[in-house]
């Protein structure tokens, strides 16, 4: 496979253009059950290209009418082609499809439809109790946030420690997700929104094994960092999204202006010290800012020991048909962020199946390099051995890490 | 929904190489594996030539109390505890004979001196105590630092050493805080916490007040050989060494540490304002400060007679006849742990000699690079006062008597020799901060460095090791304390 071609970079373009639905692929009704009650179809499918690089895929026409790629079924199985512009077909590679899973069209004992608790990204299952984004109650999202740009009336009450439970316990039993991820919207508390998601990750903690990862904003002091690992959880991100300072003030109003970047900096690299090298992580948004403050961002963030990972820009579906990549742009940014994970010997082994960000470990594609030994372990932790490991492993270290000051004064005999 | 959350600074994370934290979480585990593994391994084997059966469980117990006092991965206690289930239980001695041994005569000695230190320390007599004394003398920064050395040690004659340094320190600290002296640099800081700290070491050696490291020796010795000392008997047997410890600590730190401030005028004013807020002696300062002092003649002049047990108990219930201390007042002062400590001390140092295991540790240990009685004294003082530097006082004392009293035996030393002989040098640990709490809390300050405690605390151990072999060599045979055949 060239470079061109290479899973890495075939992600950047999918997530960014869309994939058309071949009339073949429309008839796998399972394949597209929407992820909302309000859709006919799915808006998106999760995609796994070859080197189990995963990739969520918008399928709305309005979005992928200008894109080069089509999904085909070929009975069982699928495949992904892209056509040069003069119509003949330029790639043809087997890929897998990830189908909706089956608790979105359940209910909870109380009610609530299950795809409004959680949804299915990659083998991650996203949650967001707050349901909505603090900065874009604030009127301050950043402009090419999603969730920000749900209307009011989209947005959910926060769910019960129990109903979350049971959605989680839902798509477990079926096999749709390996890890919990919260998201809090959460900014303008002192603890940053992770003392809304504590009982959450508690009772998750009492009720599965599995690793957490939260998704929060900079706490006001540091204490809370420490608190956040004590409490269960195994990776962490405050996403700054933009390094560039001016541009993050436009781009993201709220971050800007109620946090601010040097906090964010310095949180992640407090949360650096306290979990596992290659947990912590900040979402870099490429396509935004220049490519030189992107990989400046980079620098900074590696330098704290924290996984920059690079995140697709894309207009959201309504915007209409989406823009090509900016290949020569991006390239350099990509193999630079593998380059620089490398050099300061983070691990890159816990940042996988991320749909719409692209990875270190993905990212060597563009660096030419194989990186043969981290993706052997990555390949080990996907087995069911290796996840038993890494769990116990992470839970190890956390029962050494994690002190009472109590303990001490026990332990001094004064 | 809301957990209950710890406080700000409840959680701490141990950022430290993961190998590190390991390697300190298991040496727990490793070492009570260690100590039952030894337990095993000599109850196992055959017994050695020499050593009776019950006298190689006895050797058993000792060892794993030893391996647990020393590293302690237990609580000494609770160590002790062990010992006394493990005595009768093994066969050693009976389980009659082991609980009778808990109520030891020192154990209730004990247990009256810390009622009165704490009926002294409750109604504030010891702190006004302290007050006139820098107030009377402390004028000038060489006779305020004298005066709190000396204070220091003429306080630990009569309450436990570390209930003298924990109510000391916070005033030494104010004289700190208001003559501003730097925590780094400032001479007369680092002497100020050292002259706190080896001046309630020093006087703890003196009686039998200072400490339980004393009673514990001398319940040992009761109950091994019947032999005794009385509250003037062990004062006279001690007070060489003391005033040889005062002359040389003071020296040692007026050169180490030259007073680097002219005036203490500042320190002058604040303990001034604390004698005018302390106003006069209350009726129950005066009341607790007559039966003090009616208790300290009774134990020299009658402690023989009427048993020092006795005469301490007496003055406890007439504290609380003339309802000077509130029970709830007193369970706040004593430590009762470390009387549980001391009766399970006093079983199995009894059953070791019982039971000829001291005797045989002797004579496969000292009794081979000893030769006269006065290397065997020079040994073990050597021995309790390395010890004592990383070990517990009492914890040195319940380790070291059993041998030494078999080793007494040995060389035919009059066993009442060994009492002082082990329990004064098991209390002198002036080098490092883990080697008592006056230590420990003297260092908290932040005026002391390792080093400021270390290099002069080396020189004074060694004039104290001198001083305590001298001591025993020419003065103990002069008041009947003979060490020679």
């Amino acid at each position: 496979m060239s470079l061109d071609v290479h899973p890495a970079y075939l992600k950047l373009e999918v997530a960014a253009r869309g994939v058309i639905l071949d009339p073949s692929v429309r008839a796998r009704t399972a394949l597209l059950r929407p992820t909302t009650g309000a859709d006919a179809v799915a808006r998106s499918l999760d995609l796994v290209l070859p080197d189990d690089v995963w990739v969520s895929a918008s399928v709305e026409e309005r979005a992928t009418a200008g894109s080069p790629f089509r999904l085909l079924a070929d009975g069982e199985r699928l495949f992904l082609a892209r056509r040069n512009p003069d119509g003949a077909e330029s790639l043809r590679i087997e890929i897998r499809a990830v189908p909706q899973p089956r608790f979105y069209e359940r209910h909870t004992t109380r009610g609530t439809p299950m795809w409004r608790v959680a949804a299915v990204h990659g083998s991650h299952l996203v949650i967001n109790p707050a349901g909505a984004c603090g900065f874009s109650l604030r009127g301050a999202p950043c402009r090419f946030c999603v969730e920000g740009a749900r209307a009011t009336a989209e947005r959910d009450a926060a769910a019960p420690v129990e109903e979350v439970l049971e959605v989680i316990r839902a798509a477990f039993d079926e096999g749709a997700a390996e890890f919990v991820y919260f998201n809090s919207g959460f900014f303008d508390a002192e603890d940053g929104g992770i003392g809304f998601l504590a009982p959450y990750i508690d009772a998750v903690r009492r009720h599965f094994d599995t690793l957490i990862a939260t998704q929060v904003h900079p706490p006001r002091d540091n204490h809370w960092i420490d608190r956040t690992y004590a409490m269960g959880v195994d990776a962490l991100s405050y996403n700054l999204e933009i390094f560039d300072e001016d541009v993050l003030k436009r781009h993201c109003v709220g971050r800007a202006r109620y946090i601010g970047r040097e906090r964010y900096l310095e949180a992640l690299g407090y949360a650096a010290q306290v979990f596992p090298s290659g947990t912590v992580w900040s979402d870099l948004v490429v396509g935004v800012e220049p490519a030189a403050s992107t990989m400046r961002g980079i620098d900074a963030l590696t330098a704290m020991a924290v996984v920059p990972v690079v995140a697709v820009f894309r207009t959201p579906e309504a915007a209409g048909p989406r823009m090509a990549l900016d290949a020569s742009g991006v390239t350099p940014v990509l193999a630079h962020l593998y380059r620089a994970v490398k050099e300061r010997r983070i691990n890159m082994g816990w940042m996988r199946d991320l749909t719409l960000g692209i990875t270190p470990l993905e990212a060597r594609h563009f660096a030419g390099a194989d990186a043969r030994l981290a993706v052997a372990v990555q390949q080990l932790t996907r087995s069911r051995l290796g996840a038993l490991a890494a769990r116990s492993l992470a839970r190890f270290r956390r029962r050494l890490r994690v002190r009472r000051v109590s303990e001490s004064f026990d332990s001094s005999h004064l | 929904m809301a957990l209950p959350q710890p406080s700000r600074a409840e959680i701490l994370i141990d950022t430290r190489p993961l190998w590190r934290i390991l390697a300190e979480r298991t040496y727990r585990p490793i070492v009570l594996s260690v100590g039952l593994a030894a337990y095993l391994a000599i109850r196992a084997m055959p017994p050695p030539e020499g050593l009776s059966p019950a006298g190689q469980r006895a050797l058993a117990i000792f060892v794993l109390c030893l391996v647990y006092w020393v590293t302690s991965v237990l609580p000494l206690m609770v160590t002790s505890l062990l010992a006394m289930v493990l005595l009768p239980t093994t066969d050693v001695i009976s389980t009659k004979e082991t609980y009778a041994l808990f109520g030891n005569e020192a154990v209730f000695f004990i247990l009256g001196a810390f009622i009165l230190a704490a009926a002294l320390i409750k109604c504030g007599l010891s702190s006004r105590m302290a007050i006139a004394v820098l107030r009377r003398f402390g004028h000038t920064p060489r006779t305020l630092l004298l005066s709190l050395f000396l204070m220091n040690a003429f306080m630990s004659f009569f309450m436990s050493e570390h209930a003298v340094a924990a109510m000391t320190f916070p005033i030494t600290l104010e004289i700190a805080r208001v003559l501003r002296l730097p925590r780094q640099g400032s001479n007369y800081g680092r002497a100020l916490f050292l002259a706190m700290a080896w001046g309630t070491q020093i006087g703890g050696i003196a009686t039998l007040l200072g400490g339980g490291r004393a009673p514990l020796a001398i319940g040992m010795l009761r109950e091994t050989t019947g032999q005794s000392y009385s509250f003037a008997q062990w004062t006279l047997a001690a007070w060489p060494i003391v005033a040889i410890l005062l002359v040389a600590g003071w020296q040692v730190i007026v050169r180490f540490f030259p007073i680097d401030i002219d005036s203490v005028r500042d320190a002058d004013v604040v303990i001034a304002e604390k004698m005018l807020r302390m106003g006069r002696p209350s009726a129950r300062e005066k009341s607790i400060g007559l039966i003090m002092v009616t208790t300290l003649v009774a134990w020299i002049v009658g402690g023989e007679e009427f048993g020092l047990a006795n005469i301490a108990l007496g003055g406890v219930v007439v504290i609380f006849l003339l309802r000077l201390l509130t029970w709830s007042d007193l369970e706040q002062y004593v430590n009762w742990g470390i009387l549980l400590m001391y009766g399970g001390a006093i079983a199995l140092g009894s059953a070791m000699t019982r039971s000829g295991a001291s005797g045989w540790i002797a004579s496969v240990t000292v009794s081979r690079w000893a030769q006269s009685p006065f290397q065997v004294l020079a040994l073990i003082s050597a021995i309790g006062i390395l010890l004592t530097e990383a070990m517990s006082h009492s914890a040195v004392v319940a380790l070291l008597m059993p041998v030494a009293l078999g080793i007494a035996q040995q060389f035919g030393i009059d066993p009442r020799v060994m009492a002082p002989a082990v329990a004064l040098p098991s209390g002198l640990a002036f080098t490092l901060p883990v080697g008592t709490p006056g230590n420990a809390i003297a260092y908290s300050s932040g005026y002391l460095r390792l080093r400021d405690m270390l290099v002069p605390g080396f020189v004074l151990v060694a004039i104290a090791w001198l001083a305590f072999n001298l001591t025993a060599v020419y003065y103990w045979p002069l008041i009947g304390i003979g060490a020679g055949r």
